[in-house]
């Protein structure tokens, strides 16, 4: 596996999630130290291409307040948050020729969630927010065919989240 | 016209989201979580004016949904807008030849999502 590649995937995860959040006005920032949250709910949601495989698991200790939101559907928004997640990386690879099938997510309650055993395609980005932690987990499995570099297409590039295009 | 209008997505959040920022500006909302109670809710309810659709959802697609809703030739005029996280421009065209009429990416701004419906069902 690629290292360079394994660095620019998690570097776009990691953009991915600090803008979706900031869409939400809840500013994340990066934190180095992995100790214990307090996450509660958590978004699990795959993808696959011939040579990028994997999951993202998105573990929040309260999903940030957006509108219409009720306590009683934080589990099924945390599922949304995690496809809303992986649709902004998925839209970030477009631009290197990449293209992702997505699965559709699933929610769970849960504290503590760890790897169950570190690999080298493992991930974690920890964030710390006004709205609590939050925490990525990826599992990544990288092709060694894979070839991350930026086409100049502009047929490749995603319409920008939030952008309405009338037909 | 028919201020009615249906909001198809497996998140009962996004539904909710966008079912209040229609209300609030004065449209009536009803709901379905796949692409096949989604076309089950078009052929039993003629007042529909608009569609709002999630594009991945199980059972059936968004975009098979505006397939078979347009394969009926009565709802040809009926105004069909994508709401998803998808940006991918293979997906937006197949969204146009299907019959689509707008593709908006997720998050949405309620404003954008009310204007878009207003123009649509005008």
């Amino acid at each position: 596996m690629s290292k360079e590649n394994q660095i620019l995937l998690r570097q776009l995860c990691e953009e991915s999630c600090v803008e979706l959040f900031g869409a939400y006005e809840v500013e994340l920032e990066l934190q180095t130290s992995t100790q214990k949250d307090n996450c509660e709910l958590v978004g699990f949601i795959g993808f696959t291409n011939p040579e990028l495989r994997g999951a993202f698991a998105l573990a929040i200790e309260r999903p940030p307040v957006a509108m219409g939101i009720e306590a009683s559907s934080a589990s099924d928004w945390v599922g949304e948050l995690s496809n809303q997640l992986l649709g902004r990386f998925k839209n970030k690879l477009l631009a290197y020729g990449v293209v992702l099938e997505m699965s559709t997510p699933i929610a769970m309650a849960g504290r503590e969630i760890s790897w169950v055993s570190e690999f080298s395609h493992h991930n974690t980005l920890h964030f710390g927010s006004s709205n609590g932690a939050v925490v990525i987990y990826m599992d990544m499995e990288i092709s060694s065919e894979l070839e991350l570099e930026l086409t100049g297409e502009t047929d490749n590039e995603a319409i920008l989240e939030g952008e309405l295009l009338f037909f | 016209m028919s201020n009615k209008i249906l909001i198809v997505d497996d998140s009962a959040t996004v539904r909710q989201q966008v079912g209040l920022a229609l209300q609030q500006a004065g449209f009536e909302t009803v709901e379905a979580n796949d692409g096949v109670q989604g076309l089950e809710a078009v052929q039993a309810d003629a007042s529909i004016a608009a569609v709002i659709c999630d594009v991945n959802m199980p059972r059936m697609n968004g975009l098979d949904m505006v397939r078979a809703v347009k394969a009926q030739g009565r709802f040809a005029d009926l105004p069909i807008v994508m709401l998803t996280t998808e940006g991918q421009p293979s997906l937006i065209r197949e969204a146009r030849e299907a019959g689509a009429k707008g593709w908006i990416i997720k998050p949405f701004k309620a404003v954008q999502l009310v204007a878009a419906v207003q123009k649509l069902t005008a």
